[in-house]
């Protein structure tokens, strides 16, 4: 079962409050329940040790919740931490709605990195799918909502790829067993299960819609999502997919692409959205490379990255809430009156760009000088180059543009609440912290560590590195100023994909549609009226007396159903969640 | 609007003391090429990475290429206006 001594699923209280929260009366006590169960998670992932629990048994085939080993532990352990760091930032927000999508989101992520199989694994996949896009949603604008429904059917192809892998996988070897893939005989599902990951790993060019939806979330929305959905996936690759070459060029391609975009855009959130793809970049291009230490790389980024990455969105969040705008273009001066945001901004800032004694020095290097001990030297320059436009875009330009140029901005600021600087407050210190302390960090990688980060030439490397990036900054920093735009990006060839979709689908259909109404009025309308005009003689003679009493039971349940079907897909979305989990959760735990 | 306390001082500071902040920042990058020339890598990794400021010139020349070509050459082929997201309406 779900629950033994050793073993108490970190999702479980996600779920359970999820469910409750709709149910609890009261204005804001509720609201003190929410830490609960992001607590409980992380005393249950302190507590784990290996093994396999929560086996059940579903058409033969056993469904494993909770595969317990080094490589689950670490990506849950940062989890369960972001989960209270994101909970913290989101305190203030008295909508229940919102509480309820990240609950899920959450519990989706715990699902995921536990599941021992396929099928565990897809469930655990479209609930996030699902509950994430709400985040986007309940922005409540109009740009929110379109994106929102890009950013969800965008991940529901990328769902049905894994989809189909995992059904073709079944058919040829008989299990859903996740396990690691061999590169040298993978089968076409095993591409497949691979691009759905992608998907949702955000790999150029299957990227475009972590830029075009983040930006568009709700404040703290944005914080859960830019630690949760990509590095599930960086998970999940880890597990399955080490050692693919493909990945190790890709994840220095996106390395790359996420910082050329970063450095032109102008929305602050969509500046640390393309740091995103860029920062993933790294991951994947670990994993690709496989050897230990590049693995050890990649996992050891993620962790770090989850934490200032969380950071970074919570600094962009508070000029948000503040000053109504995350635009660079409308922003400026503001240091003189948020020197707290833009302080605890900065430990992100250089904790992303990888100054050493802060987090992304440790994680960071270690990928990169793997990358060199394995003789991939072009990926490693890649890497660097993507490391300067880092310190370039979110170093030095938001912040300068944000709280730095102009003369003391005189806007009115809305009041931040406590409990923000609090969460941000937390993640500065832990990124810090394993900055100085390495050993936080290492002592929870896959594989035993070799690798010393503070060796001296290291050190005066990044420093070299980072302060004539600045000095690049102070020569061309007339040019690289934000203006107005929204840059085009692949989004504009998935849209003519689907325009094409829709054409190829909808024009045969309608042509079908019109020769349909034309036979229906000629040959079958005449026919029809001979039948109605037999069977209204036999409804007079005989049914109408029986049928009266359930004809009213048939309004009663068609009224209710139009009730139900507003018509709008994201009603349709909640309560086919609702349903699916209600479902689970009888199967869970009977 | 006033500011007080710490953020008064960082406002303060950006403005007055301009001057300082740069000839600081200037002997900073003098100090870290000069610390360069006695410290380097045992080895060479990239290739000419032991020559001293290597890195200094990759992240000076890395960071002004990338600006120049993303902002003069990539950015007005790729524009759109501002809080339009779609091409087709």
């Amino acid at each position: 079962m779900t629950m033994t001594p050793d073993f108490l699923h970190p999702a479980f209280g996600f779920i359970l409050l999820a469910l409750i929260l709709p149910f609890l009366r009261g204005r804001d006590w509720w609201r003190w329940l929410l830490p609960v169960p992001a607590v409980a998670a992380i005393l249950s992932v302190v507590r784990m040790e290996p093994g396999t629990y929560g086996i059940l048994h579903y058409l033969d085939q056993p469904l494993v919740l909770g595969r317990v080993d080094r490589l689950s532990v670490i990506f849950a352990n940062v989890f369960a931490i972001q989960a209270l760091i994101g909970t913290l930032y989101a305190f203030h927000v008295r909508e229940k709605a919102h509480h309820i999508a990240s609950l899920l989101y959450v519990a989706g992520s715990f699902g995921c990195t536990f599941a021992g199989d396929y099928i565990t694994l897809f469930i655990f996949w479209e609930l996030m799918s699902v509950s994430s896009t709400f985040l986007i949603w309940l922005r409540r604008n109009p740009l929110s909502t379109r994106a929102g429904f890009r950013y969800f059917m965008f991940h529901t192809v990328g769902g049905l790829f894994l989809l189909a892998g995992l059904l073709l996988r079944y058919h040829a070897a008989g299990d859903f067993l996740f396990n690691p893939v061999d590169p040298a005989s993978a089968h076409l599902y095993d591409w497949l299960i691979m691009i759905g990951f992608c998907v949702n790993a955000a790999v150029v060019p299957l990227h475009a819609w972590l830029p075009d939806a983040y930006p568009e979330a709700t404040i703290p929305g944005a914080v859960f999502l830019c630690a949760f959905t990509t590095k599930t996936a960086v998970y999940v690759l880890a597990r399955g997919f080490a050692g693919f070459e493909v990945l190790a060029i890709a994840g220095t391609a996106m390395a790359v692409y996420g910082v050329l975009y970063a450095c032109i855009e102008n929305d602050a959130r969509r500046i640390l959205s393309y740091h995103i793809v860029s920062q993933v970049g790294y991951m994947v291009a670990g994993i690709g490379i496989g050897t230990a230490m590049t693995v050890n790389g990649a996992v050891a980024h993620a962790y770090a990255h989850i934490l200032y990455k969380g950071l970074l969105f919570m600094g962009a969040g508070c000029l948000l809430y503040a000053a109504g705008s995350s635009k660079l273009t409308e922003l400026g001066g503001l240091v003189g009156r948020l020197p707290w945001v833009m302080i605890l901004y900065m430990v992100g800032a250089v904790s992303i760009s990888g100054m050493p004694f802060f987090n992304g020095f440790i994680s960071k290097n270690m990928t990169i000088h793997g990358a060199v001990e394995a003789h991939r030297i072009l990926l490693a320059i890649g890497l660097e180059i993507a490391a300067v436009g880092t310190f370039l875009s979110v170093g030095i330009k938001l912040p300068y543009f944000a709280f730095w140029s102009k003369p003391t901005n005189k806007m009115e600021l809305k009041p931040i609440p406590l409990n923000m600087y609090l969460a941000m407050g937390i993640a500065a210190a832990l990124c810090f912290a394993q900055g100085l302390y390495p050993h936080m960090l290492y002592s929870l990688l896959p594989y035993p560590v070799e690798f010393h980060p503070y060796a001296h030439w290291a050190v005066l490397q990044a420093f070299l590195l980072l302060s004539f990036t600045g000095l690049g900054f102070y020569f061309i920093r007339r040019i690289i100023v934000p203006h107005p735009a929204r840059n085009l990006d692949f989004d504009v060839l998935y849209r003519a994909v689907g325009n094409a979709l829709v054409v190829l689908i909808c024009k045969p259909l309608s042509l079908v549609d019109d020769r349909w109404t034309e036979v229906y009025r000629t040959a079958g309308l005449r026919g029809l009226l001979r039948f109605a005009a037999g069977s209204s003689w036999f409804d007079k003679k005989g049914i109408d007396t029986v049928v009266d009493g359930s004809a009213y039971t048939v309004r009663n349940v068609g009224g209710l159903s139009a009730r139900l079907q507003t018509g709008r897909l994201q009603d349709y979305l909640a309560w086919a969640l609702l349903a699916a989990l209600c479902l689970f959760a009888i199967f869970w735990w009977t | 609007m006033e500011t007080k306390g710490f953020g008064h001082w960082l406002d303060t500071t950006r403005e007055e003391q301009k001057g300082l902040w740069k000839v600081l920042f200037f002997v900073l990058l003098a100090g870290l090429v000069g610390v360069n020339l006695f410290l380097r890598p045992h080895h060479a990794e990239y290739g000419y990475d032991t020559i001293p400021g290597f890195w200094a010139a990759f992240g000076l020349l890395v960071s002004v290429l990338m600006v120049l070509v993303m902002k003069k050459i990539v950015q007005p082929l790729i524009e759109r206006p501002e809080d339009r997201d779609d091409d087709d309406s």
